[in-house]
C-alpha cells in the first residue's frame, strides 16, 4: 500500500532528519533526498489542519466573490460560525500555515479582486469600493496602496504598459 | 419786419376783396331786381294781351247774342248778351288796371272804351225799338247791323292796335331780358373768378408766411440745442437776475458747473452761497453788489466747492437788458475755467520743461566730446558733393593721429583698413553713394603704431533742409568689448558646463552617498539588536548618537537627491489631473495624516500639462510641511482651493497681460511664520526652526519651487506666526 | 506544498548586502534556501543550469557589473521557461522612473534597500510570505505588483 508505505517513510524522515546535522559533508545529497521525502510527509501529518485553513480560504473568498451579496462587515464571526471554530483557534491555525494572518489574506483577496476589476470589467473606482463594502474609493485606494506599495492607477498604468510591450513582441 | 410787412399787405388783400365782394354785391342784387322786373313786365304784356283778346270775343259774342234775339226774339239771346256784356266790363277794368301805367296804352283804352259805350247806346236804342213794326223793324235792323259792323270792325282795329302795341313793348322788353338773362352766367362767372383770384392769392401769401414762420422757428430750436451744447461743452452756465422781482434764473447747466442735479433746488442766492469757496465768499458778495450797483458785471473770479469736494475756477460775467414795463434783468454766464487753468499751467510747465531740455541739450553736446573719448567713440560727416569727410577729434584719436590732423577722404581711409576688411567699407562706400541703407558694419584698422582694433560703425544719409545729402556716421573702437564678450561666452559656457557639472554631481553623489550610509545604518541597528546586552551605557549612548546622525544624514541626501531629481529629469509635458497627483500624494501621507488627525478640505482641481510625478511630489511635500510645521494643542485644519484668474489681476505675478491663471492656495493652521521670512524659505537650505524642534533638511520648499519653475508657475508663501500659511501657486493655463 | 522551502536567489554585487540578505532570511520563521550570486551573468549562468531546480523569488540588485539588473530582468522575462518565477528588484535607487521601467519590463516586486536590519527581516519576510500566497492561491501572477 503506498499510505503505508509513507507512513513508513515518516519515522524514516524523522530520523534522517537527526542524523543530518551529525553528517555534515553530505548536505546536498541529503537536502535532495529530505526534500523528496518531506513532500508526502508533511501532508499527511498537516492534512487536518491543511484543509481547515483551505476552508477558511474558501469561506473567506466566496464572501469576497459573491457577487449578489455584500460583504458581510463581521468577517470574523461569519468565518467562526461557518466553520464551527473559535476565531482565535482559526486565526492562530491560519498565521502557522500560511505566514499570514486572516486579515491579510482577506485584504490581499480583496485587493487582487481589486486588480482583477481594474483589469478586466473597466469598473471605476468609486464602483469597486461599493461593490467591495469599502466606505469609500479612497478607503480602498488607500489599502491598495498599503498592500501593494503602489497606488490603483499606477498599477493601471504598468499593467497597460506592459501589455502594450506584449503586443509589440507578438507583433 | 418782414412779418408786419407781409401781414399789412395781407389785410390790404382783406379789405379790397370785402369791397370787391361788396361792390359784385350790390351789382348782382340790382341786376336781379331788372331780371324780376323785366319777367314781370312781360308777363303783364301777355295778360294785356290776352285781356283785349277776351274783350274783343266778348264784344263778338254779344253782337252775335243780340243779332239771335233781334232776329228770333229768343229771350235766351238776351240772357246771354247780358252776360257778355257783364264780363266785356270786366275785361275792361282788367285792362285799365294792366295799362296804368302805359301812357299809349292807356289812350289807346279810352278809345276802345269810347266805341264800346258807343255801341252799347247803339245797341241799347235798338232795344227799345223791338217790340214795334215789323217792316220798318227790319229796314231798321239792317242800318243797325251795319253801324254795328262799323263799331265793331274799328273796335277790332282799336283792339288789333293796342295788341300790336303791346307786342312792339314785349319784343322791346324781351330784347331787354334776354340782354339781362345774357349777363347773369357772365356776371356769376366773373365773380366766381375774382374771388378764386383772391382766395389763390390769400392762400399764397398766408402759406408763404407759414413757412417763413417755420423757418424762423426750426433756426430758434436749433441755435437753442446749440446753445445748450454749447453750456455743456464749453462749460458755461447762464443766469438771469430780474432786478425789479427780485428773482434769479439758472440755465440747466449752471446747476451741472456746480455739480447740482438741474433745476434740483430753487434758484437763490441763499442756495447758490453754500457752494461758493468760503475764501472766495466775499469775491461773491462784491459781485452781488457790483450787480445791484452797475446793474451789469465785469469779469469776475471766484471758486466754488462742488458737492463731491472737487474746487472749480468759475468766471462770471453780466449785462443789463431794459425791456418794456420797465422790465430790468441782468443776463450772466457763468463759465467753469478750471481746466482752462489747469491748461495754462500745463503749457507753462511745458514751457519750462522745453527750455530745461533746451539747457540739458546745451551740456549734452558739450558733454558729447568727453563721451566720445570715454565711449571709445569718434562721429563723422560725408559730404556726397564734395566726397569730403568731417571727422570729430576723437576719431582722429580712434585711428592713432592728431586731432584735424589730415583732411581725410575715402582712399585716406581705406590705406587705414585692414587688407581683408577693404571690400566691407568700399562696398558700404557704394551704398550709401547710391542712397541705400547702411547696415552696421564690423571690420579692423591697422593703427600707425601697426596694432590692430576692432571697428564699428553705423550711418545714416540725411537729406538737410537745402536738400543736401550727408552720411552721418558714429564709429567705435570695440576691441575691448568684443574682448570681453569673447571672454563672457567663454564664461558662460564655463558656468554652464559647471553647473551642469554641479547638478551631476549633486545626483552622483545624493545617489551615491545612500549606499554607505544605508549601510552603516544598517550596520547600527544590526549592532543595536544583536549586542544590546553587551554594551555598556557608553557604547548604547554613542551608538544612539551614531543613529540620529546618520538619520539626519540620510534625510538631507534623500532631499537633496529629490531637488537634483527635479533639476534633471526630462521635461515632458502631459496632461495631468490635479486632482489625482493630489490623491495619490494624500495616500502616500495616509499615515502622517492618521496620526496627526488632520482635517482636509479641497476644491476640485484643474488639469494642467506636467510632470505627473513632480507634482504629486509638490503636493506631498507642501502637504507634509502643513502636518509637520501644525501645532501641537490645536487640530490641523489644511484647506485646499482652486481658482482661474487672469495675470494683471494678481498683484505677486507683476505681470500686466490677460493670461489666466490656475491659482492653487494651500492654507494651514499651523505655527506659520513672519512675513519677512517669505521669500527666504524657498531657498536651498534655509530653515526657520532649529533642527531639533522640527525635523527637515531645507530643501522641501527649495524642491516645491523649482517642480513649480519647471511647470512655467511661480509659488509664494503667506504667513502670520502663530495664525497659518498659505502656499499659493499659480500654474499658467 | 504549504511548508515548503522558499528557493531564493539574489544577484548583487555587494558584498555587505548579500550577507544582510542571508542572514535576514535566517532570521525569519519560513524556511527558505538562499543561494548568491555576484552579477548578472552569474545569476543566467545559475538559472540556465539544468541541474539546478528554479527559485521561487529573483533578487536582483540593478547597479551590477558586466549585466546589470535592468538587463538581466529583460533577459529572463524572455524566456518563456522562468515565466512563473518571481522577480524582486533588490536596489537602492527609489527614482520612479525605476520603480515603473522594470514594472512593466516584467518585475513582480520593487524592493528599495532599507536602512534597518529589522525593517529588512520585515520587507523580506512580507515578500515571501506574498509571493506564496500568490502561489498558494491561485492569483493572477500577471497582477502581482508590490512595492515597498
Amino acid at each position: 500500500m503506498d499510505k503505508l508505505e509513507h507512513y513508513q517513510l515518516k519515522y524514516c524522515i524523522l530520523n534522517f532528519g537527526e542524523i543530518k546535522f551529525l553528517e555534515e559533508g553530505q548536505e546536498e545529497k541529503i537536502d535532495l533526498f529530505k526534500k523528496d521525502l518531506l513532500d508526502y510527509g508533511i501532508e499527511i501529518i498537516e492534512h487536518q489542519k491543511t484543509i481547515l485553513v483551505q476552508k477558511i480560504k474558501d469561506v473567506i473568498k466566496e464572501m469576497i466573490y459573491n457577487e449578489n451579496e455584500q460583504i458581510e462587515i463581521k468577517s470574523s464571526a461569519h468565518i467562526s460560525e461557518k466553520l464551527g471554530f473559535s476565531y482565535g483557534y482559526l486565526s492562530k491555525l491560519f498565521s502557522e500555515i500560511t505566514f499570514t494572518s486572516i486579515e491579510n489574506f482577506l485584504i490581499i483577496q480583496k485587493v487582487e479582486y481589486t486588480k482583477y476589476l481594474i483589469v478586466n470589467n473597466h469598473l471605476s473606482f468609486s464602483e469597486i469600493a461599493y461593490k467591495l463594502n469599502y466606505s469609500s474609493a479612497a478607503h480602498l485606494s488607500t489599502q491598495f496602496k498599503n498592500t501593494t506599495g503602489i497606488t490603483p492607477s499606477a498599477f493601471l498604468r504598468i499593467i497597460k504598459k506592459r501589455k502594450a510591450i506584449q503586443f509589440h513582441h507578438v507583433n | 419786419m418782414k412779418i408786419s410787412n407781409s401781414q399789412f399787405v395781407s389785410r390790404i388783400i382783406f379789405t379790397l376783396s370785402l369791397f370787391v365782394l361788396l361792390f359784385i354785391g350790390a351789382i348782382t342784387f340790382k341786376h336781379t331786381t331788372n331780371i324780376s322786373r323785366a319777367s314781370k313786365v312781360l308777363l303783364e304784356t301777355y295778360e294785356v294781351n290776352l285781356a283785349l283778346e277776351h274783350l274783343f270775343n266778348d264784344i263778338v259774342d254779344s253782337e252775335n247774342s243780340l243779332r239771335g234775339y233781334l232776329i228770333t226774339s229768343d229771350t235766351t239771346h238776351l240772357r246771354s248778351y247780358r252776360n257778355t256784356i257783364k264780363k266785356v266790363n270786366y275785361s275792361f277794368l282788367l285792362l285799365k288796371a294792366l295799362t296804368n301805367e302805359n301812357q299809349i296804352q292807356r289812350d289807346n283804352l279810352r278809345m276802345l272804351y269810347h266805341y264800346i259805350s258807343e255801341r252799347n247806346n247803339k245797341i241799347t236804342s235798338f232795344m227799345e225799338l223791338l217790340p214795334e213794326n215789323g217792316v220798318n223793324r227790319n229796314q231798321e235792323l239792317r242800318k243797325i247791323f251795319k253801324e254795328s259792323d262799323t263799331l265793331i270792325q274799328e273796335i277790332r282795329e282799336k283792339v288789333s292796335e293796342m295788341i300790336a302795341n303791346e307786342e312792339s313793348y314785349l319784343k322791346q322788353r324781351n330784347l331787354k331780358y334776354t340782354n339781362q338773362i345774357y349777363l347773369t352766367p357772365i356776371l356769376a362767372f366773373g365773380i366766381l373768378f375774382i374771388i378764386l383770384l383772391l382766395l389763390i392769392l390769400t392762400y399764397y401769401r398766408t402759406s408763404r408766411n407759414l413757412e417763413q414762420l417755420q423757418t424762423t422757428n426750426t433756426k430758434l430750436k436749433k441755435s437753442q440745442f446749440l446753445s445748450y451744447q454749447a453750456e455743456i461743452l464749453s462749460e458755461f452756465g447762464t443766469w438771469e437776475w430780474d432786478l425789479i422781482t427780485q428773482t434769479l434764473k439758472y440755465s440747466d447747466n449752471f446747476y451741472r458747473i456746480l455739480g447740482a442735479e438741474p433745476q434740483s433746488f430753487e434758484a437763490t442766492n441763499e442756495n447758490f452761497f453754500p457752494f461758493v469757496h468760503p475764501e472766495d465768499m466775499g469775491a461773491v458778495n462784491t459781485i452781488i453788489e457790483k450787480i445791484l450797483e452797475l446793474e451789469e458785471l465785469p469779469y469776475s473770479y471766484y471758486r466754488i466747492i462742488r458737492k463731491d469736494g472737487q474746487i472749480r475756477n468759475l468766471r462770471a460775467t453780466g449785462k443789463l437788458f431794459t425791456g418794456e414795463g420797465g422790465m430790468k434783468i441782468v443776463l450772466g454766464v457763468t463759465e467753469d475755467i478750471t481746466t482752462e487753468t489747469a491748461k495754462t499751467e500745463l503749457l507753462l510747465s511745458n514751457n519750462e520743461e522745453l527750455q530745461k531740455t533746451n539747457k540739458e541739450l546745451k551740456i549734452l553736446s558739450e558733454s558729447g566730446k568727453q563721451a566720445e573719448i570715454l565711449g571709445n567713440y569718434g562721429s563723422w560727416i560725408l559730404d556726397y558733393e564734395t566726397g569730403r569727410y568731417t571727422y570729430s577729434d576723437n576719431k582722429f584719436r580712434l585711428l592713432g593721429f592728431e586731432p584735424q590732423s589730415f583732411y581725410p577722404g575715402i582712399e585716406r581711409i581705406l590705406e587705414l583698413i585692414h587688407p581683408e576688411d577693404k571690400y566691407l567699407i568700399e562696398e558700404a562706400y557704394q551704398n550709401s553713394r547710391e542712397g541705400k541703407d547702411i547696415p552696421s558694419i564690423t571690420y579692423r584698422i591697422i593703427k600707425q603704431d601697426g596694432t590692430i582694433r576692432l571697428f564699428k560703425t553705423i550711418a545714416k544719409s540725411i537729406i538737410d533742409s537745402r536738400g543736401k545729402r550727408t552720411l552721418i556716421g558714429t564709429t567705435q573702437d570695440i576691441t575691448e568689448d568684443y574682448n570681453k564678450s569673447l571672454q563672457l561666452k567663454e564664461r558662460n559656457k564655463e558656468l554652464e558646463q559647471t553647473i551642469k557639472e554641479l547638478n551631476e554631481f549633486n545626483y552622483v553623489a545624493s545617489h551615491d552617498l545612500q549606499e554607505p550610509l544605508r549601510k552603516i545604518q544598517t550596520f547600527i541597528s544590526r549592532i543595536k539588536e544583536k549586542e544590546k546586552d553587551t554594551l555598556t551605557e557608553f557604547g548604547k549612548d554613542y551608538l544612539h548618537r551614531v543613529n540620529v546622525a546618520s538619520i539626519r544624514m540620510r534625510g538631507l541626501i534623500d532631499d537633496l537627491l529629490q531637488y537634483s531629481k527635479a533639476n534633471k529629469e526630462k521635461k515632458i509635458l502631459i496632461k495631468t489631473d490635479l486632482n489625482k497627483a493630489l490623491q495619490n500624494s494624500l495616500i502616500v501621507l495616509s499615515q502622517k495624516i492618521e496620526e496627526k488627525k488632520v482635517r482636509l478640505t479641497q476644491q476640485r482641481l484643474p488639469a494642467i500639462h506636467g510632470i505627473p510625478f513632480q507634482l504629486q511630489q509638490l503636493f506631498t511635500n507642501l502637504l507634509s510641511n502643513s502636518i509637520k510645521y501644525s501645532k501641537e494643542d490645536t487640530e490641523p485644519l489644511i484647506s485646499i482651493t482652486y481658482e482661474k484668474v487672469i495675470a494683471k489681476n494678481e498683484k505677486p505675478l507683476q505681470e500686466n497681460s490677460n493670461r489666466y491663471f490656475h491659482k492653487i492656495n494651500f492654507t494651514d493652521n499651523g505655527i506659520g511664520f513672519e512675513q519677512v521670512n517669505g521669500e527666504k524659505i524657498f531657498l536651498l537650505f534655509k530653515r526657520l526652526h532649529g533642527k531639533t524642534e522640527y525635523d527637515g533638511t531645507g530643501v522641501g520648499l527649495a524642491i516645491c519651487k523649482k517642480i513649480v519653475e519647471n511647470h512655467k508657475g511661480q509659488i509664494f508663501a503667506y504667513s502670520k506666526p502663530e495664525k497659518g500659511t498659505t502656499i499659493t501657486v499659480y500654474f499658467p493655463v | 506544498m504549504l511548508t515548503d522551502t522558499i528557493r531564493i536567489i539574489l544577484a548583487d554585487d555587494d558584498e555587505d548586502d548579500r550577507n544582510f540578505f542571508v542572514e535576514a532570511f535566517e532570521e525569519i520563521k519560513i524556511k527558505t534556501i538562499v543561494t548568491t550570486v555576484r552579477n548578472g551573468s552569474e545569476l543566467l549562468q545559475q538559472l540556465n543550469d539544468c541541474r539546478n531546480v528554479l527559485p521561487h523569488i529573483i533578487f536582483l540588485d540593478l547597479n551590477m557589473p558586466i549585466i546589470n539588473g535592468m538587463d538581466c530582468l529583460k533577459l529572463i522575462r524572455e524566456n518563456e521557461t522562468f515565466k512563473n518565477v518571481a522577480i524582486a528588484i533588490y536596489s537602492t535607487s527609489s527614482s520612479e522612473e525605476d520603480i515603473e521601467n522594470t514594472f512593466v519590463l516584467g518585475a513582480n516586486i520593487y524592493i528599495k534597500k532599507p536602512n534597518d536590519f529589522h525593517i529588512l527581516k520585515k520587507i523580506l519576510s512580507n515578500v515571501v510570505s506574498m509571493n506564496l500566497q500568490f502561489e498558494t492561491n491561485g492569483l493572477n501572477k500577471e497582477n502581482f505588483l508590490l512595492r515597498i
